[in-house]
């Protein structure tokens, strides 16, 4: 049985169609890749992942449960990292992680010494308000507090746009640690350098999920991703 | 799980209090806006106290007529007259020039031989008049001469009846000395009017004082009008951040209530503060505290952020929002009296305000001050407070079914 398994998802939005029959699975340790143009339906695939969004049909499985039916199962198994900064953004950085920290078995202060804190070199903004945070230190601490609850499976929605290639190349070096960890990530995102990390990609056209072969190069969608910018996601 | 959404209701709290500085400077901006409303408000409660109305009357004297001349200068001694009339003498072409001008409200012309008539029971009519297009003076000036009239009248056959009847049992003797009795009796009673009426002082504001009266308005006030600083703590978050909450298990029910938690208890702990400041000042003749006035107050609080909050979660916030709070507070404390005495206002907006929030908010706080809390004032504000938070948390769902 696969670590994630999709069927038929569906979803629409007044009576436009974004998402039809949104079949796939991945195992864990696998990293999905979602590409395809902006408003084809990738961040409404993923909110569904997450269990932000519900879908108007079709059916999800993490590791043989049914998050639709159980809620707590997608708290339990995802740690979603959304677009846009999904921080408390009048609190403190220490504050946000020790909200999404306190129900989980990791401990904070062994995270904040050697763990993903100290990694993204979020340690040492802990006092600092998240608003006066850069771009970049806000995706980096939007990651930490995502994984908080050890996940299994992390749902990345273009984690890297519009950041410096610092940051860039610690959110990829993360995710190959997580992956070789034994995670699963589902990604969306335009960056080659973030989808060089992806085991599988998929295109997504006018809301249908095309499996792409393996070594397709972005470049070679280029005609397929251009000119649909309805800003739908 | 449980512990997320306590961390996360105290996390909300500690937010909130965050604004605690950019409050107290719109407090102090505010309440000098208060102060000047209530300052307006006191001074037209004690401008109406002296108030009269006063009807200039013109008396036109057959000339030589020392008998009329008393009989005018008695009348205007009286006590139910002076307070209202001023009989200025005058020829009769004078005052019809007076009446064109303006000047008075009505003549009265005294024909001659008016007295002897009278003493012979010979009915010689005075002439009134008044203007066309009759003002307000000379409207209430014919009323005071037909309830005269009137009473004249009763006294008249008062006395006249007692002549019968000492006629009828054969007491003839007597007939002359009872009427000058009566007259003087008559005369005693219409000179003073405290012998029938007893005196009771009637004030605009009911029980308490005018300062007091306007100290509680000023409280609802100032809390509507700084809770428009707020407003952005009801604002809709970012989807991202309730997406993500949401992946937490938090849903938006659960936010809206921490959100709406976390202000009632900055506006209560701020109020309070305020409350003891004052109670140790200048103000201390006006305000007391003791826990019925901190828990009346926090009742207040939670009704009117809840009304805030409610209008928030219609509005979107922003400006649409702060106009609402604005607009419908400011009416709800005219409609309830609290600017200007419900005594002053016409009957329909008197009635609707007597329905409205306000009104309990600021009869829950006068009681807690002046007497003993209101319990009826209490209940109604906590009915308030449960209406308004349920209403904002459907809005809030009802609008984010969108997707």
């Amino acid at each position: 049985m696969s670590l994630i398994e999709v069927s038929k998802i569906t979803k629409n939005y007044g009576k436009k169609q974004v998402l039809r029959d949104i079949t796939f699975s991945a195992e864990a340790g696998e990293c999905i890749g979602i590409v395809g143009a902006n408003g084809c339906g990738k961040s409404t695939l993923l909110k569904i992942l997450s269990g932000a969004h519900k879908p108007d049909g079709g059916s999800i499985s993490y590791n043989n449960e049914n998050p639709l039916a159980r809620s707590s199962v997608f708290s339990r198994y995802v740690g979603y990292v959304p677009q846009e900064n999904p921080l408390f953004d009048n609190l403190t950085v220490l504050d946000n992680l020790r909200l999404w920290y306190c129900d989980s078995s990791h401990n904070l202060k062994d995270d904040i010494r050697n763990g993903i804190i100290a990694e993204f070199g979020i340690d040492r903004y802990l006092k600092s308000i998240v608003r006066t945070l850069s771009g970049g230190m806000k995706k980096r601490l939007s990651i930490a507090c995502s994984i908080a609850k050890n996940p299994e499976i992390l749902i990345l929605d273009e984690p890297g746009a519009s950041l410096d290639i610092v940051c860039k190349e610690d959110i990829k070096r993360y995710m190959k640690k997580y992956v070789a960890d034994g995670g699963s990530i589902i990604i969306a995102s335009h960056e080659e350098s973030e989808l060089s990390v992806c085991s599988r990609m998929f295109l997504m056209d006018n809301g249908i999920l095309i499996n792409l072969a393996p070594g397709t190069a972005l470049s070679s969608l280029m005609g397929r991703i251009a000119g649909k910018d309805d800003n739908n996601d | 799980m449980i512990k997320k959404h306590l961390l996360f209701a105290f996390f909300q709290i500690k937010s909130t209090f965050r604004a605690v500085p950019r409050l107290i400077l719109c407090t102090a901006v505010f309440a000098a806006a208060v102060i000047v409303i209530g300052l307006c408000g006191n001074e037209l409660l004690s401008d109406s106290q002296d108030r009269t109305v006063n009807i200039n009357v013109a008396a036109v004297i057959p000339e030589g007529d020392t008998s009329v001349a008393l009989g005018f200068q008695v009348i205007s001694s009286m006590d139910s007259l002076k307070s209202m009339c001023r009989f200025i003498a005058m020829d009769h072409d004078e005052a019809i020039s007076a009446l064109r001008d303006g000047k008075i409200s009505a003549i009265i012309e005294i024909p001659e031989n008016f007295v002897d008539d009278l003493m012979y029971g010979k009915n010689t009519p005075a002439t009134i008049t008044i203007p066309e297009n009759a003002g307000m003076e000379t409207l209430i000036f014919r009323s005071m001469i037909s309830a005269g009239a009137k009473s004249l009248a009763s006294s008249e056959s008062g006395i006249y009846a007692v002549s019968d009847l000492l006629e009828y049992y054969g007491y003839h003797d007597y007939v002359t000395a009872s009427q000058d009795e009566l007259y003087d009796f008559y005369m005693k009673y219409a000179f003073n009017r405290m012998y029938f009426y007893d005196g009771e002082t009637v004030s605009a504001t009911g029980q308490t004082s005018s300062a007091g009266y306007y100290i509680c308005s000023g409280i609802i006030l100032l809390l509507l009008l700084c809770s428009m600083v707020t407003i952005d703590r009801f604002s809709n978050r970012p989807p991202a951040v309730m997406e993500s909450l949401k992946t937490g298990g938090i849903s938006k029910t659960y936010v809206r209530l921490c959100e709406y938690i976390g202000v009632v208890l900055m506006f209560f702990v701020l109020f309070t503060a305020i409350l003891i400041i004052c109670s140790h000042t200048a103000a201390s003749e006006y305000i007391t505290l003791n826990a019925g006035v901190i828990l009346s107050l926090l009742l207040v609080t939670a009704s009117v952020i809840a009304f805030v909050m409610f209008l928030c979660c219609i509005g979107d916030c922003g400006l649409v929002s702060t106009m609402l709070v604005f607009l419908t507070g400011a009416f709800m404390l005219y409609a309830g009296g609290r600017i200007v005495p419900g005594s002053y206002l016409p009957e329909i907006i008197e009635k609707t305000g007597n329905v409205l929030p306000a009104k309990s908010w600021c009869t829950l706080i006068e009681s807690a001050f002046y007497r003993t809390p209101d319990i009826n004032a209490a209940l109604i504000c906590a009915a308030y407070a449960v209406l308004f938070l349920g209403a904002g948390i459907l809005v809030t769902v009802i609008k984010g079914r969108d997707r």
